[in-house]
């Protein structure tokens, strides 16, 4: 072998990690060869200098530091997961951010329908959709009762009187259509008094049924054609109906 | 009841290996403890760890160079040591098994971490986190020493990962070429090559420095 070969093989001759053939003739040459024999001399040092990288004294109290988390993640493991402990690692922020947002204008939502509800039952509109309440259809006289077209102006006249007028939760409201003033005397006949009208005009009656367990009451509530005034006249029951029966 | 089981296991354990023809001067105390720990027994297993914690540690930081990276490659070696004991002979190498997993978990650390071991040494020199077991007790020797420590560690960061696994297990951790290539999972020519370069260049760094600093 000459020097370059020989040179390959020191650096694993000087760790004794060689064959013992290699090793034997690594050697030889070394005796004879005073540049081979410098060559390994420092591979020799550079070791003994890498073997001198002493790692630092860990302190005890590090060291059981150490063991007593590792014994607290091995009782963790042992210990079987709680539904929080299994869904916690897959939470992020953001899908908690996102999750909780929608859960609030779901809220928000369900009570702003709630209330609107709510609303609705206490202030009975009586909107073009509504339809009359089918027991109050019966105890009206189709004879008495003629139906004329719906006059905006009268409509108009009709929820403004509605609004103004105070609410009583235990009566129910049946809206009657618009009869002709010239119709009205027979239903007025009803009552003790006779009423005139100053207006040869169109007016608005509604009959209120009161839902009273003692005694049920009809309500008729006439809307002149001016605003600000209303008749309200509140009629027991059988005595609507045989008025009605004339 | 519980107790009851592990006991049964455990004898169970060490009548199996008489059976195989281990006699109980031939079952090790690690052998013991591993059996009573893949029982269940953490008071075994805490003490396998207090037999192998300075060793795995060192290595680690060896790596690693850094002394809370060393402490947690640690931590995480062992837990990955109690996951898969149960597929662990008692009767070979522990010592070869608990490397093997140090030396993955400090690959992955390192992975992780992206931060050169050459800054982390100087950094714990700077702040004198470096204790040396030994050192010298005079201030200026002790300094050079730490000054010397952090060259030697500069020079294996200069190492590619896997020449630096090698060098470290066999002349820093004294492992024979087989055991390395055993722990590193290739053939002992291979690490024979590895640990020959590493040593060629880790002799070049240190003449670097050398002239560096003159004859004086």
């Amino acid at each position: 072998m000459n020097c370059t070969q020989i040179e390959r093989l020191i650096p694993l001759y000087i760790g004794g990690d060689l064959p013992a053939e290699d090793e034997t003739t690594v050697r030889h040459h070394l005796a004879s060869c005073e540049q081979c024999e410098m060559i390994a001399c420092e591979f020799a040092e550079s070791r003994d200098w890498l073997r001198g990288f002493t790692p630092p004294q860990f302190d005890q109290p590090v060291l059981d530091e150490m063991r007593e988390r590792v014994m607290t993640k091995i009782a963790r493991v042992q210990t079987p997961p709680s539904l929080l402990d299994l869904l916690l690692p897959t939470w992020k922020i953001r899908i908690v951010l996102a999750g909780s947002t929608a859960l609030v204008l779901l809220i928000a939502g369900l009570l702003v329908f709630l209330n609107s509800q709510r609303l609705t039952e206490q202030h009975p509109i009586t909107s073009k959709g509504r339809t009359p309440d089918p027991e109050a259809k019966q105890k009206q006289h189709p004879s008495d009762i003629t139906k004329t077209e719906p006059n905006p102006q009268t409509q108009q006249q009709k929820r403004n009187a509605n609004h103004q007028s105070p609410r009583r939760p235990a009566t129910t409201e049946i809206k009657l259509p618009i009869i002709n003033l010239s119709q009205i005397d027979q239903f007025l006949d009803i009552g003790r008094r006779e009423i005139t009208f100053p207006f040869n005009s169109e007016i608005a009656v509604n009959l209120d049924l009161n839902e009273n367990e003692d005694r049920e009451m009809l309500k008729i509530e006439i809307q002149t054609a001016d605003p600000n005034i209303r008749i309200i006249w509140f009629v027991p029951v059988e005595n609507t109906s045989s008025a009605f029966k004339h | 009841m519980h107790g009851e089981t592990r006991a049964d296991l455990m004898d169970f354990a060490l009548v199996a290996n008489k059976l195989s023809g281990q006699s109980d001067e031939q079952i090790t105390p690690v052998a013991r403890l591993i059996t009573r720990a893949q029982a269940g027994d953490l008071t075994a297993f805490d003490q396998l760890m207090i037999n192998h914690q300075q060793k795995v540690i060192t290595l680690a930081w060896r790596l690693l160079g850094n002394q809370d990276d060393a402490r947690d490659a640690a931590q995480e070696t062992f837990l990955r040591v109690y996951k898969h004991l149960s597929k662990v002979d008692p009767a070979r190498d522990f010592s070869g098994w608990l490397y093997r997993i140090a030396v993955n978990v400090c690959r992955d650390l390192a992975r992780k971490r992206l931060r050169s071991n050459q800054i982390s040494l100087e950094a714990e020199v700077e702040t004198g986190k470096m204790i040396e077991p030994a050192g010298p007790h005079n201030t200026e020797t002790r300094a050079m020493h730490a000054e010397e420590q952090a060259i030697i560690g500069r020079a294996l960061a200069t190492l590619p990962v896997k020449e630096r696994l090698a060098i470290v297990l066999r002349d820093l951790e004294g492992l024979s070429t087989e055991e390395v290539a055993r722990i590193l999972g290739s053939s002992p020519v291979t690490v024979r090559s590895q640990i020959s370069s590493a040593r060629s260049k880790i002799r070049a760094f240190r003449e670097g420095c050398l002239k560096k600093r003159g004859p004086g």
